[in-house]
């Protein structure tokens, strides 16, 4: 058995933090001990530092596979941050060069970061049998199970793949995922004769107050956020659905408000993007306005609420991102403003990913899709991925009648949450299957129909000593350069 | 991409032209028939100044331009109207221009951009001797050919060295446009404003300040690269040494050792009709073309006899009903070195 101590020390020695958050040891202990693991900590938790921590431990090489690009390279640039140089992201964004460079020295990195169809490329996984992996870890391994919101077709074939190196140890690691899926995960990754530990901490956050303010329309809803906001403790996150939406908002807080704000979005320059988190890691930004894009990298501890402006996918990703709330455990506040026509809405985001009986007769009569409607290749690349493996059109409109039913399912779901006259954190724990009950009272949520009492959350003063930033090229140019 | 009205500065009032040739002119499309137009459009200057541009978006403000009447539509191309005129001096008052759009055909744009910002960066922290800090977004090949110069002048590098080549750099410009350049940089302890916030803070738009970061961080290039410091070896391999396109400047060569265009396509193993592309191609951008090997004196007086006026007017089908066997391509080259004056 390995000692706490042993892992504490590791810890100290190589990412300076002097203890571990809920899980982690567990989960590491679990994983020197040779079982594979899933673990499901929720969001801000620390699941990528379990893998960190076990590289620098095994010193052997790290595989992560990773569903998002800009996941990836976040995560490589925080390894870089931290003085790790050999963590590498083995994308399609490589030159050739690089990539040809970065496979024949593969057994040469810590930490390789791909995509699960990037493992399926038969140049990797030659290499990959040479390399005695130290750990193989399936990152949002919701994304393997079709019973979760994010199913993506090309986990299926991790279990495969799995196999095909050996089966090497193994770490799963999801923020959310409820009794159905964590089976599914086991089953679809692991072999029968493999039995997993799992490992899960609770969703429930006791620091985040949850709430929802019902509108009756778009206008009330800007009213009532334009009202609100500048009373509230900064700063403050806001999700959108939509990218027009939020640079709407962020220009519409700006003009009426003293706020200081951006959006955030996959539409920006890549410059943008980072000066954005930079300025909102440094406090120079009191309010962003974002999509799901946002947040993926950013580990800022003193956010004080989030809002919802448009209903979240499901209640998977509503706890994630309200989990991006308070995580120096300080009293936070979780807000979803709920105009019930943005039912129709997200019902109409959720199917549009999904092709319909008409798109697949198009697809298969066509041999591609109609690039006149928005997400087409979105739907081509789940089109293909069946097609491929032979199946009948029949047994496609199957599965994404199938998928769409569980959308809806999910949708159904999300309302019973926003219309729960019972304690919201409760609600979420049943949810996700847990059996954690939690004692209701007055400061824990805002069930529905009770009064939505915000004093906690609100500034006494607003702080008006925000650092001045320079505006003359000379004052910019003696503070870069220590002139 | 240009604002609609940008697009205004391509179109004269006196000369029909062809939206596409403009288009492709600045997306650095570079077939001979573009550089010859482009150079008789005198907008060869803003070759590859919008490398990125999409040409749905391009003829979509066309259009608008033509139902709003700023342009006119003529068999031959179309027309800059007076209230077209009008239009483009009230958007210069109060946006920005590029003002050296010959360098963007100079120099490896996108890559200098990301480098840069790397500089800076790079060279801040230093200045505060800070190791642990974001790297600003730039492409693994920015940051590739970054640490290969920062290796090597590192030793020597010194913050203050920067900060007086940026401030001789800009000494002389707008200081409004001095503060937005810089105002674009991260560096210790100094984040960067977006073109969002800058666009905000100033009269200008969105795009007058990515245009305005644009020309800015390219002139600054030329600039570094006349400065004798260790950034020149920064610098230096981004800029093209002439610009002709490779496989162009491959046969050009050869001409200037005293070949001929049937001995070239012989030797590069190309057609003939490829060299001929080449040599007007090189005829377009060299200075001291020699016209003179590849016309013959009584071609020259030929042609200069049956055309007069604007070169951009001649018809070629006029030699044929002179009964004279000249190709198109020596046409062509007549009609280049008229245009630059050097017949
Ligand atoms: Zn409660």
């Amino acid at each position: 058995m390995i000692s706490e101590t042993f892992l504490t020390e590791k810890l100290q020695h190589f990412f300076g933090y002097n203890s571990f958050k809920d899980g982690q040891a567990e989960i590491m202990r679990a994983l020197l001990a040779g079982h594979s693991t899933l673990g499901i900590l929720p969001t801000g938790t620390g699941k990528s530092l379990c893998y960190q921590l076990m590289g620098k431990i095994l010193k052997k090489p790290v595989l992560i596979v990773s569903p998002l690009l800009s996941l990836m390279q976040d995560q490589v640039e925080q390894l870089r941050y931290l003085g790790e140089k050999k963590a590498i992201a083995l994308t399609s964004e490589l030159s050739y060069q690089h990539k040809q460079f970065v496979l024949q020295h593969l057994g040469e990195y810590d930490y390789v970061y791909l995509a699960p169809e990037m493992l399926q490329k038969q140049a990797v996984l030659a290499q990959l049998m040479h390399i005695s992996l130290g750990l193989f870890v399936v990152d949002e391994a919701h994304c393997i199970s079709q019973w979760g919101p994010d199913f993506r077709p090309d986990y299926l074939d991790l279990k495969e793949l799995r196999q095909k190196i050996g089966n090497p140890l193994t770490l799963a690691l999801t923020a959310t995922a409820t009794s159905a899926v964590e089976s599914d995960i086991c089953q679809q990754l692991f072999d029968t004769n493999e039995v997993p530990k799992i490992i899960r901490r609770s969703v429930d956050r006791a620091n985040i107050f949850l709430a929802v303010k019902e509108v009756t329309s778009q206008q009330q809803k800007n009213e009532y956020l334009l009202q609100l906001l500048p009373q509230l403790k900064m700063p403050v996150l806001i999700y959108f659905s939509s990218k027009k939406k939020a640079d709407e908002l962020s220009q519409l807080i700006r003009a009426k408000t003293s706020l200081r704000t951006a959006a955030y979005h996959a539409g920006l320059a890549k410059s943008d993007r980072y000066s954005i988190q930079q300025q909102f890691m440094q406090d120079q930004l009191d309010v962003i306005c974002a999509t799901s894009a946002f947040g993926m990298g950013i580990n800022k501890k003193n956010i004080r609420c989030i809002l919802h402006y448009h209903l979240p996918a499901d209640l998977e990703s509503y706890s994630q991102e309200v989990g991006r709330a308070g995580r120096d455990q300080q009293l936070s506040l979780a807000l979803l403003l709920f105009d019930p026509a943005d039912i129709k809405l997200q019902r109409q985001l959720s199917s549009n990913t999904l092709p319909d009986d008409l798109e697949i007769e198009y697809y298969f009569r066509h041999k591609g899709l109609d690039h006149k409607h928005s997400a087409a290749s979105e739907k081509e690349l789940l089109l293909e991925y069946y097609t491929q493996r032979a199946m009948t059109p029949e047994k496609i409109r199957l599965i994404f009648k199938r998928r769409r039913l569980r959308k809806e399912e999910k949708l159904q779901a999300l309302i019973n949450y926003l219309k729960s006259t019972e304690c919201r954190r409760n609600f979420l724990c049943a949810y996700f299957g847990e059996k954690r009950v939690v004692q209701h009272t007055v400061t824990c949520c805002q069930p529905a129909g009770q009064p939505l009492v915000l004093k906690r959350f609100l500034a006494s003063k607003r702080d008006q000593t925000a650092a001045s930033v320079p505006h003359d090229y000379r004052e910019i140019i003696a503070a870069l350069f220590k002139m | 991409m240009f604002a609609q009205e940008e697009l205004l500065y391509f179109f004269s009032q006196t000369q029909t032209r062809r939206p596409a040739v403009v288009r492709q002119v600045l997306a650095n499309k570079r077939t001979v028939s573009n550089l010859f137009w482009g150079m008789q459009y005198q907008i060869l200057d803003w070759l590859n100044t919008q490398p990125q541009m999409e040409s749905l978006l391009f003829d979509k403000a066309i259009k608008q331009l033509l139902r709003q009447a700023k342009l006119e539509q003529h068999p031959n191309g179309l027309l800059l109207t007076a209230k077209g005129l009008s239009a483009r001096t009230q958007y210069a008052a109060l946006h920005y221009r590029i003002k050296q759009p010959q360098l963007f055909q100079r120099l490896d744009e996108k890559m200098w951009e990301d480098v840069l910002q790397l500089l800076v960066q790079v060279t801040s922290e230093l200045a505060y001797a800070n190791k642990h800090y974001y790297v600003a977004a730039a492409s693994d090949g920015a940051q590739a050919y970054f640490k290969r110069w920062f290796r090597t002048a590192k030793q020597q590098l010194q913050a203050a060295t920067l900060g007086k080549m940026l401030l001789a750099f800009l000494k002389d410009k707008p200081t409004r446009e001095a503060d937005l350049f810089m105002a674009f940089f991260n560096g210790h302890g100094v984040v960067a404003a977006t073109s969002a916030q800058l666009a905000d803070k100033s009269n200008y738009n969105i795009s007058d300040i990515v245009n305005l970061w644009r020309d800015y961080a390219v002139s600054f290039a030329w600039f570094l690269l006349h400065q004798d410091t260790y950034f020149q070896a920064l610098v230096a391999p981004l800029f093209k040494q002439s610009l002709l396109s490779n496989s162009t400047a491959a046969t050009y060569a050869q001409f200037l050792k005293g070949a001929l265009p049937a001995q070239i396509a012989k030797s590069r193993k190309l057609r003939l009709s490829t060299i001929n592309e080449h040599l007007l191609e090189a005829a377009i951008f060299e200075k001291n073309f020699a016209f003179k090997r590849l016309l013959s004196a009584t071609e020259i007086e030929f042609l200069a006899g049956i055309f007069t006026g604007p070169p951009s007017s001649w018809d070629y089908q006029v030699i044929e009903e002179h009964k004279k066997k000249i190709d198109f391509f020596k046409f062509r080259l007549f009609q280049i070195g008229r245009s630059k004056h050097d017949l």
